[in-house]
């Protein structure tokens, strides 16, 4: 038997017992193989030399009879379903609805940040504008107290533009994120 | 040799194999295996009975590449070992009892 084969059955005889506990199972079978190895055998006779695997799991309750528990679970499962079904469906429905309400918090909260930023690019826009019509009815004081007050407001509006991006981002990590768990809470549980 | 008195018996000689310092799975294997067969199969029920009882720790060092575990003796297993070398006389008593009385069979 090669290592593989090995594992591929070690695998499916220890199916039923806990993650860690299979950890360790195989982890010291391939331990030993490595040993045995090193000591000269091949890789098939370090196999054969392990002893039997039920031994091992001699000391383990047995796995337990799959097909007769499914069904009693299913069957259990359905009854549940049906009798707490006003309880759940409105519990459910109450979660979906605060999860909505979070979403829609945290969008406006991002247009909120962009209406702003539209708010000081239009201002610093009309008054660059404006800056120019007064060259001709005020003068060049005019001119620069408007041209200035406009450059600045529009430096002010690209930084803020940046700003609104890194939050934007980060707010889409953070829905993304929650919405891929609920996913996935729902439907690859199994 | 009867399963029960087996199983009782490899627990002591791991915890024996221990004595004279750490050791790690094979080693243990190779120096029990002359005097009562062990394989690698029996022994980790052995070994994770004996770590849940607290009569031996396990620790890990790198060797070759990978990690080896290594198991130590604590001071509940070396109680155990000083407690069967004096339960051994019960034991050598019941072993006269029952070969007296099997010799009264024949």
């Amino acid at each position: 038997m090669t290592k593989n084969e090995f594992t591929k059955v070690l695998k499916s005889k220890i199916n039923h017992l806990p993650k860690s506990e299979r950890r360790k199972i195989l982890q010291y079978y391939y331990e030993m193989i490595s040993e045995r190895m090193e000591d000269g055998m091949t890789e098939a006779e370090a196999i054969d030399a392990l002893g039997n695997i039920d031994e091992l799991l001699s000391e383990y309750s047995p796995a337990p009879s799959e097909p007769r528990r499914g069904v009693r679970l299913r069957a259990w499962h359905i009854i549940m379903l049906i009798i707490g079904a006003p309880l759940w469906i409105s519990l459910v429905a109450a979660m979906l609805c605060i999860m909505l309400a979070f979403y829609i918090i945290i969008w406006v909260l991002v247009i909120c940040f962009y209406v702003v930023f539209a708010a000081l690019a239009a201002s610093g826009f009309a008054l660059t504008m404006a800056s120019f019509l007064s060259f001709f009815y005020g003068g060049a004081p005019y001119f620069f107290l408007l041209f200035g007050a406009g450059a600045f407001l529009s430096g002010l509006a690209i930084m803020w533009l940046i700003v609104c991006n890194l939050f934007a981002k980060a707010m889409a990590k953070v829905t993304g994120k929650s919405a891929k768990g609920i996913f996935r809470f729902f439907f690859k549980r199994r | 040799m009867d399963v029960q008195i087996k199983r009782g018996l490899l627990e002591v000689c791991v915890l024996a194999a221990l004595c004279k310092g750490d050791s790690y799975g094979y080693q243990i294997i190779k120096d029990i295996e002359p005097y009562i067969s062990i394989s690698e199969s029996t022994l980790y029920p052995i070994l994770r009975r004996l770590e849940e009882g607290k009569q031996l720790t396990v620790y890990s060092i790198a060797h070759n590449g990978r990690l080896r575990k290594y198991y130590q003796l604590t001071d509940a297993g070396r109680f155990r070992l000083k407690e069967f070398s004096t339960e051994w006389d019960e034991i050598l008593d019941v072993y006269r009892f029952i070969t007296g009385e099997v010799e009264r069979l024949d």
